[in-house]
C-alpha cells in the first residue's frame, strides 16, 4: 500500500469520510474538541514513505504536547490508507487552546510544515488560523502564502516531493530507516506462498507462530532500529570492533523485546542480527557524509563484522545453534555471511532481484529471489530442523524451481507444492527469509549499485 | 430541461478542498454564492468554473453555494458535479457522461 498511487476520486471520497468520522467522534464526547491530523503530500502517492514517517513523528509529537500541557486525551485513533495517513485525538480542552498549541507545533517542529493539524470545536467547526489572529501558512518551498502557491501550482510535484524527501532525510533519518526496516520485514512475511515459512496463507513448518506473531515481533523490533542508527552515528569515529560491541548490546535488548512480544517464540533472531549490522553501517556512513553505494555499505558491514567467525565460532564451545552448525557442517552460517559484508546479498540476490523486478514486478521477483537464496545458502534453520539431508533437499528443490520458466500462476502452483513438501518434512528456510528481507531493504536504501 | 432537485452537498471545509451546497430555488438560471480564501485573485475564475460545470450538467433553478479553501480547479469541478448529482438523487456518479 505504501508508495502506491491513488486516484483523485479516492482522495476526495477520503476527505468526506474524514469529515464524517470527525462528526462521529465529536458526537461521542459532546463537550470535547478534536485534533485531526493528516500529512501534506502534494501528489497522487498520498501514502508515500515520507508521509508514513512524518505521520508517526507528528502523532507522537501531538501525544507529547498533550502530556506536557496537561490536556486530557479522551480517545485516540490513527489509520493508514492509500489516500493518506491520519490521526484523530479527542481532547478534553477548549478548541482555541488546542489550536494555539497545534499551530506552535506546525510552526516550530522541523517537519511541522508537512503536518496538517486541524482543530474542531464541539460543534464540528474547523478553527482557522486567522480567527485566532495567527498568520497564514507559508509555502514550503518559497515564502509565498501557501494557498496561493498551491492554487497557482507554482511548483511541480517533483520539486515539492524532492523537497519533502530532503526534509525527512535531514530531520528524521533514523525514523525513516526504521520504517524501511519495518516495511522490509512486513514485505517478507506477507509474501505468499513461501515454502515452509509463515505467510498470509499458513504457518508453514512452524506450529508456534503465525503472521500476527510476526507483526507483534516487527513492532517490538522497530524502536531498536533508531537506537542502532543513533549509536552508530554518535560513535562513528571509534574502532569498528567497538561499534560492533555496542550494536550487539542493543541487539540483545532487542531480542528480549522480541521474545516479550511473541511470548517466547523466536521469529526474528537472525533478522535482528542482520539489521544491527545494517543499521550500524548506515549510521556510520551517514555520520561521515558518505553516500549509500553498495560498495560503501558492504565495506562498512565487513569492517563491523571482521573476524566474527574466528571470534564467535572457532574459539568458543558450540553453545549456540550457529556454533553447533559450524562444528557439524563446517559452514560459518550467518556469521560468515556477515563477515563477507553480506556478499551473497550484494553480489547475487540484489542484482537478481532488481533484474526480475524490472521484468516481472516486485512480487514475482521476491519469490524468485527467495528460491535463489535457498538454492545457495547453507541455512542453519533448515539444518537444525532436517539435518544435512533436509538442507540438501531444500537447496536442490529450490534450484530446480528456479530453472522452470513459468508465469506467475504456475510459479505459485509450484511454490504451493514446495510449501506442502517442506511443511510435511518440518523444514523452514528462515535464514533465506532474513536475507530476502535484507535484499529488499538494501534495494530501497542504496543510491547507486 | 429541468429535473427535480433536492438540497444536497459535497466536499469538506479542509484546506485545499471546497464545500459545495446545491439548493433548488424558485427562479430561472444558476445563482452562485462564493466564499473563498483566495477570493481576491481567483474569485472570478472559480465562479466561471462553477457555472461552466453546472451548465454542462443542464441544471436550472438552483443556487450553488461554494465555500472554497484553496481547492484546485479540478477539485472544485468534481465537488460541484458530485453535489449536483446528489441533488438529482443519482447515488453513483456516472463519470462517462460528464
Amino acid at each position: 500500500m505504501i508508495d502506491q498511487p491513488t486516484t483523485l476520486d479516492a482522495i476526495l471520497h477520503a476527505k468526506e469520510e474524514r469529515a464524517r468520522k470527525q462528526k462521529m467522534l465529536l458526537s461521542r464526547h459532546p463537550l470535547a474538541s478534536l485534533i485531526s491530523l493528516s500529512i501534506n503530500i502534494p501528489s497522487l502517492i498520498k501514502l508515500s514513505h515520507e508521509a508514513v514517517v512524518v505521520h508517526e513523528i507528528a502523532h507522537q509529537a501531538l501525544l507529547e504536547m498533550l502530556e506536557n500541557e496537561g490536556i486530557e486525551l479522551l480517545a485516540c485513533e490513527n489509520q493508514l490508507a492509500a489516500t493518506g495517513a491520519e490521526s484523530f485525538l479527542t481532547c478534553n480542552a477548549e478548541a482555541k487552546v488546542l489550536k494555539v498549541f497545534t499551530c506552535k507545533l506546525e510552526n516550530s517542529h522541523p517537519l511541522g510544515r508537512l503536518m496538517d493539524i486541524d482543530v474542531l470545536d464541539s460543534s464540528g467547526t474547523i478553527l482557522s488560523r486567522s480567527a485566532l489572529g495567527l498568520s497564514k501558512r507559508r509555502c514550503f518551498v518559497c515564502e509565498e502564502e501557501a494557498q496561493l502557491c498551491a492554487r497557482s501550482q507554482k511548483h511541480t510535484y517533483a520539486e515539492l516531493n524532492s523537497h519533502i524527501k530532503h526534509l525527512v532525510e535531514q530531520h528524521a533519518f533514523a525514523d525513516s530507516i526504521a520504517v524501511w526496516c519495518e516495511r522490509a520485514m512486513k514485505t517478507e512475511v506477507e509474501l505468499t506462498p513461501k515454502p515452509g515459512l509463515v505467510d498470509q496463507a499458513n504457518s508453514g513448518a512452524h506450529h508456534d507462530m503465525d503472521i500476527h506473531t510476526f507483526y507483534a515481533s516487527i513492532q517490538a523490533i522497530k524502536p531498536f532500529v533508531t537506537q542502532w542508527i543513533e549509536s552508530a552515528q554518535t560513535h562513528a569515529h571509534e574502532d569498528a570492533k567497538q561499534s560492533f560491541v555496542r550494536l550487539r548490546e542493543i541487539g540483545i535488548a532487542c531480542e528480549k523485546a522480541m521474545f516479550g512480544a511473541t511470548k517466547g517464540v523466536n521469529t526474528h533472531k537472525g533478522m535482528i542480527f542482520c539489521l544491527a549490522v545494517f543499521c550500524g553501517a548506515i549510521g556510520c556512513l551517514k555520520a561521515s557524509d558518505q553516500s549509500f553505494t553498495c560498495k560503501a555499505l558492504q565495506a562498512q558491514m565487513q569492517a563491523l563484522c571482521a573476524n566474527l567467525v574466528e571470534d564467535d565460532l572457532l574459539h568458543v564451545k558450540p553453545n549456540s545453534a550457529g556454533a553447533r552448525f559450524f562444528y557439524e557442517t563446517g559452514s560459518s552460517g550467518i556469521r560468515g555471511i556477515a563477515q563477507s559484508g553480506f556478499a551473497i546479498v550484494f553480489e547475487s540476490a540484489l542484482p537478481f532481484f532488481l533484474q526480475h523486478k524490472a521484468e516481472e514486478g516486485e512480487t514475482v521477483a521476491l519469490k524468485k529471489t527467495l528460491l535463489l537464496l535457498m538454492s545457495r545458502l547453507d541455512d542453519s534453520t533448515l539444518w537444525s530442523r532436517g539435518g544435512v539431508e533436509g538442507l540438501e533437499y531444500a537447496k536442490t528443490k529450490a534450484q530446480e524451481l528456479l530453472h522452470v520458466t513459468c508465469h506467475a500462476e504456475t510459479l505459485d502452483a509450484h511454490l504451493n507444492e514446495f510449501d506442502t513438501d517442506m511443511t510435511s518434512k518440518n523444514l523452514s528456510p528462515g535464514g533465506s527469509a532474513d536475507l530476502l528481507a535484507m535484499t529488499w531493504l538494501v534495494s530501497h536504501i542504496v543510491k547507486e549499485l | 430541461m429541468s429535473k427535480k432537485l433536492e438540497t444536497a452537498h459535497a466536499g469538506t471545509l479542509e484546506s485545499s478542498d471546497a464545500f459545495v451546497r446545491v439548493i433548488p430555488v424558485d427562479a430561472k438560471g444558476i445563482e452562485i454564492e462564493l466564499e473563498s480564501s483566495v477570493e481576491e485573485i481567483y474569485g472570478d475564475a472559480i465562479r466561471a468554473r462553477v457555472l461552466e460545470t453546472a451548465t454542462a450538467m443542464s441544471v436550472e433553478g438552483v443556487k450553488i453555494i461554494v465555500q472554497d479553501k484553496g481547492a484546485l480547479d479540478y477539485v472544485i469541478k468534481a465537488r460541484v458535479q458530485t453535489a449536483i448529482l446528489r441533488a438529482l438523487g443519482e447515488a453513483e456518479p456516472d463519470w462517462s457522461v460528464l
